[in-house]
């Protein structure tokens, strides 16, 4: 043999070894590509620009949808790639309402952007509108928008957001401080669970609905009101009229939309006789048989102290709240004195700051010198002045003995609530609960309008001259109620206020709060309970 | 004998790479119908959000409440249309002259 055959057949050999060697590393390579896909980088200009927040639905208490995100289409433009910037903007301005075409082609020729909002969230006609012009360098991309489908109620509650979809107000503000929302690139949905809150939807209409009414019959300026549940805390309904939608930003500037709830605070006149009459009897200066001389008008320090339903003759405690006799209350407090009167404020949270998922209710209002004459005007709901929200918290904490944080969240039935601090001893209460309870029944009460058959009513009015520019009067007053239900063992607690209801004819000229917001509430309670799941109870099942 | 070996292991290969660029495309064209199918879910449930805030936007209260008192008699339920099932009458816990009463003719 020579070597030159075998020489080859040697290198015949490698050659084909090597040609399978490299059909393995193509095969590997194909099958890693199969399993991979493409490698290649893709990019996204828009990307780095901006970012979208995808927030979570908001629920009510029984789960009906208030607010949800849905995606719309926004239009922009790119500077660079928009050929005749004039005819852009003129085109896009005729073609979409409530562009200013002159900021728009102002923004077109700044040089150094590459990225121009034209409009956001706009709807699908529009968007095919902006699409039939064909206009190159304009694009479109979408995004969340929110939307608020319960339309006017709840708008205080809910708030509102930006145009970049974060929350300004209310409980969307909530939403981005409790870190409930997601930075996105698309139009991509929240998967987080819905929010729900405390408030039922239908309570809220109810109320808001009633407010209404009253501000129509009386001709009011303004109208609010709330319901408490007095088991967890739980605001079911919150309304403050005039309002504005959910949503509508722009309406929740002006003034007088103000939440006048939890962001306004108010001298509330007589109603707070209710915590004048529990701080007496907590600190112990009820004595039996004790009488207060009402016969004449108390003069302190130049200040002169008279009642509204004057009476002239001496009144027993309880004939103090029926009758509603300042008089009474200013000796009362008194009584109690200066020092524990603070004290006991103090306790019932009246005095400090309060805070909610709405953020900082407004800081009540002290007398800035505490003397004989704020004691006295404090008993009978002067020269103090808190938010409502914050009042009714104190009112249910002196009704239930414990004290209540209201909250705008669902409570989780199956989490039992930690029962709150006691605030006063039963025998408080209970005095309370019948007070208000007479005050509705008996022929002398101030509150008998808020009779609802079937539902212990018991309550409390109050009318207080609203405080204007040169003092008291002429700007009319403030009449308020303030009811728990049913009053053996309460479960439900409501404040409703109307500003400056005027005269009707119907009322035959007065506009005490006995006459204005005592019937709101019995047609209000008359409304809600049913829809609240309570049963009226007639005959003795109830109290007195 | 080897020549048959050599020509079988080429036409493996070549088989082999035949199969897997077949594969390949397979997958190719599977990823494209996800991403496509992707893009319709997201799509529906962009459209389911939208019917949804559209049902409860024509189901919020305050147009419903408009709604009826525009076009029906029916008002909220008043407390005195609800009852306890104890509370009914029951013939065994009447007396006996309410018991046997002559039946309420019923207006016509």
């Amino acid at each position: 043999m020579t070597p030159g055959p075998r020489k080859h057949r040697r290198r015949a050999l490698m050659l084909l070894i090597l040609t399978a060697l490299a059909f393995v590393v193509e095969a590997g390579q194909l099958t890693l590509l199969g399993l991979k896909g493409s490698t290649a980088v893709r990019s996204d200009p828009v990307e780095t620009i901006t970012r979208n927040v995808a927030r979570p639905d908001i629920v009510d208490r029984n789960g009906r949808l208030l607010a949800t995100d849905v995606t719309m289409p926004s239009v922009f433009a790119d500077p660079r790639r928009v050929l005749d910037k004039d005819e852009v903007a003129e085109k896009l301005a005729a073609t979409l309402p409530g562009i200013d075409e002159r900021q728009l082609l102002a923004d077109l020729n700044d040089k150094n952007r590459r990225f121009v909002w034209v409009k956001r969230g706009l709807s699908p006609a529009e968007a095919q509108r902006v699409h039939d012009l064909g206009l190159p360098g304009v694009s479109f991309r979408d995004e969340p928008r929110r939307v608020y489908p319960a339309g006017e109620d709840g708008g205080h509650v809910i708030g509102f957001v930006d145009v970049d979809n974060r929350g300004a107000t209310g409980i969307e503000r909530y939403l981005d401080a409790e870190g409930l929302i997601d930075l996105i690139d698309s139009g991509a949905r929240s998967d987080r669970p819905p929010v729900a809150l405390s408030i039922d939807i239908a309570v809220q209409h109810a109320l808001r609905s009633e407010l209404a009414t009253a501000i129509k019959d009386f001709d009011a300026k303004a109208a609010a009101g709330l319901v408490l549940d007095l088991t967890t805390g739980e605001v079911l309904a919150d309304a403050s009229l005039p309002d504005f939608a959910a949503g509508d930003g722009a309406l929740s500037l002006e003034p007088e939309r103000l939440d006048r709830i939890s962001g306004g605070t108010y001298e509330l006149g007589s109603v707070f006789k209710t915590i004048t009459l529990a701080m007496a009897q907590d600190a112990g200066v009820l004595q039996p048989g004790k009488l207060y001389d009402t016969s004449k008008a108390l003069e302190i320090a130049g200040d002169k102290i008279d009642d509204f339903h004057a009476t002239r003759r001496q009144l027993t405690a309880e004939e103090v709240f029926l009758h509603s006799s300042n008089i009474g209350a200013s000796l009362m407090a008194l009584d109690v004195g200066e020092a524990r009167m603070r004290a006991f404020l103090d306790r019932i949270g009246l005095t400090a700051a309060m805070t909610t998922e709405l953020g900082r209710v407004a800081l009540p209002q002290l007398p800035p010198r505490w003397g004989k004459v704020s004691t006295m005007t404090v008993s009978f709901g002067h020269g103090i002045a808190v938010a409502p929200l914050q009042f009714a918290a104190a009112a249910a904490g002196l009704v239930t003995g414990r004290r209540l944080q209201p909250t705008f969240l669902k409570r989780d039935p199956a989490v039992t609530v930690e029962p709150g601090r006691q605030l006063v001893g039963r025998k408080t209460s209970d005095f309370l609960s019948l007070l208000l309870r007479h005050n509705v029944t008996y022929p002398e009460g101030t509150g008998k309008r808020a009779l609802v058959a079937g539902y212990d009513v018991g309550g409390k009015t109050g009318t207080a001259d609203i405080a204007g520019k040169g003092g008291y009067g002429g700007h009319g007053v403030l009449s308020s109620f303030l009811a728990a239900w049913p009053i053996g063992q309460p479960r439900y607690l409501s404040y409703v206020m109307l500003w400056a209801p005027q005269p009707t004819e119907a009322d035959r000229g007065q506009t005490a709060a006995g006459l204005t917001a005592a019937p709101v509430m019995s047609r209000l309670i008359a409304r809600i309970s049913p829809q609240l799941g309570l049963a009226p109870v007639y005959g003795d099942g109830g109290t007195q | 004998m080897r020549q048959t070996i050599v020509v079988t292991a080429v036409c493996a290969v070549v088989a082999s790479a035949c199969a897997l660029y077949a594969i390949k495309y397979d997958t190719g064209r599977l990823a494209a119908e996800v991403s496509d199918l992707t893009d319709k879910v997201a799509q529906r449930e962009a459209e389911i959000a939208v019917m949804r805030a559209e049902k409860a936007n024509l189901l919020r209260p305050a147009r419903i409440d408009r709604l009826t008192k525009a076009h029906l008699t029916l008002r909220p339920t008043a407390p005195r249309q609800l009852g306890r099932i104890a509370d009914l009458p029951w013939k065994g816990d009447a007396p006996a002259s309410t018991a046997e009463a002559p039946p309420v003719a019923l207006q016509p």
